[in-house]
């Protein structure tokens, strides 16, 4: 049973940037994003704005650091992996170890490296770029934000957006790992 | 007839004509920064001597510099937008939307690879 309950280096930095990091991203946005929301002057007492700043703050830094860990990992430790080429003349049963040709070796799921890895391992850099973004200004205008409805909306729309490519990044993620894990 | 912002800032005690040219700074740069990203992946895609030249790390290929020179333009751009606006305040937030929104989602189809496939090099 202790056998089959380990896991290689290579899949605990798997996990690191995809169950960890990434959906930590995930699950920190609906917080974020509630906070942004409600931090409207005529909703809230002036306490109650000071709650809603600091769990914006909280959230948004939580969302850039863990976005900027999540595409750290993934292009400079785990993409690597995922690439490698073997070497001149492997069988296709020994693919196991190169996953993206072990993808494209057969039409019928060439389709995952093609357009789910290619399409993932883009859109996700946009995700730190813009949740970092929406932190510094919720840090930086903490005090009069609540009055801003425009920053507002248009941190909110960012935030959003930075969402969407860690959705599509992850549940390709998630995908490609099924059909060819990196081991 | 346009709909004006209503100013309650004097209300919170914010003094109105708060400066809001830092913050505007920090988000059209990061939507600079997406558009640099997606113009990067474009080039990579066109031409093999550009994709060679942002190898920057040869285990990660050219996502390397994609990345890299896309994060250089939006730091660079962050830092000059903020010097230049700096203690102003900015009137036409509605336009800086538009501006923000445009750059972000050209960005998001720039990294859409049946997209971006259009201008792959074809060798």
């Amino acid at each position: 049973m202790n056998s089959l309950m380990t896991l290689t280096s290579k899949e605990y930095w798997t996990a690191l940037h995809g169950m960890v990091l990434g959906a930590g991203f995930l699950l920190a946005f609906s917080g974020s994003a509630i906070s942004l929301w409600t931090l409207r002057a005529e909703w809230t007492t002036s306490a109650g704005s000071a709650a809603n700043q600091r769990h914006l703050i909280l959230g948004s830094w939580a969302m850039a650091l863990l976005a900027w860990l999540t595409v750290l990992v993934g292009t400079f430790i785990v993409y690597p992996w995922y690439r490698a080429t073997p070497p001149v003349g492997t069988e296709p049963s020994a693919l196991v170890a190169y996953p993206k040709y072990r993808l494209t070796a057969s039409p019928d799921t060439a389709d995952w490296h093609t357009f789910g890895m290619e399409w993932k391992e883009h859109i996700g850099w946009l995700a730190p770029i813009l949740a970092t973004a929406v932190a510094v200004v919720a840090t930086r205008n903490r005090r009069t934000l609540a009055t801003q409805p425009r920053l507002r909306q248009i941190m909110l729309m960012l935030l959003t957006i930075s969402f969407f490519c860690a959705v599509v990044a992850g549940l390709f993620g998630a995908f490609i790992n099924k059909f060819a894990p990196v081991r | 007839m346009e709909e004006k912002e209503l100013d309650i800032s004097f209300a919170f005690g914010i003094p109105t004509g708060t400066p809001n040219g830092l913050a505007w700074a920090a988000l059209l740069s990061s939507a600079i920064g997406c558009a640099a990203f997606g113009v990067a992946t474009i080039l990579s895609e066109s031409s093999a001597n550009l994709s060679q030249s942002l190898n920057w790390y040869r285990p990660s290929g050219s996502l390397s510099g994609v990345a890299g020179s896309a994060v250089a333009i939006w730091l660079v751009s962050w830092i000059t937008l903020a010097l230049i606006w700096k203690g102003r305040r900015l009137q036409h937030e509605r336009t800086l939307i538009a501006v923000i929104l445009f750059l972000v989602l050209a960005s998001l189809i720039a990294t859409f690879p049946p997209f971006y496939e259009i201008f792959a090099r074809h060798s």
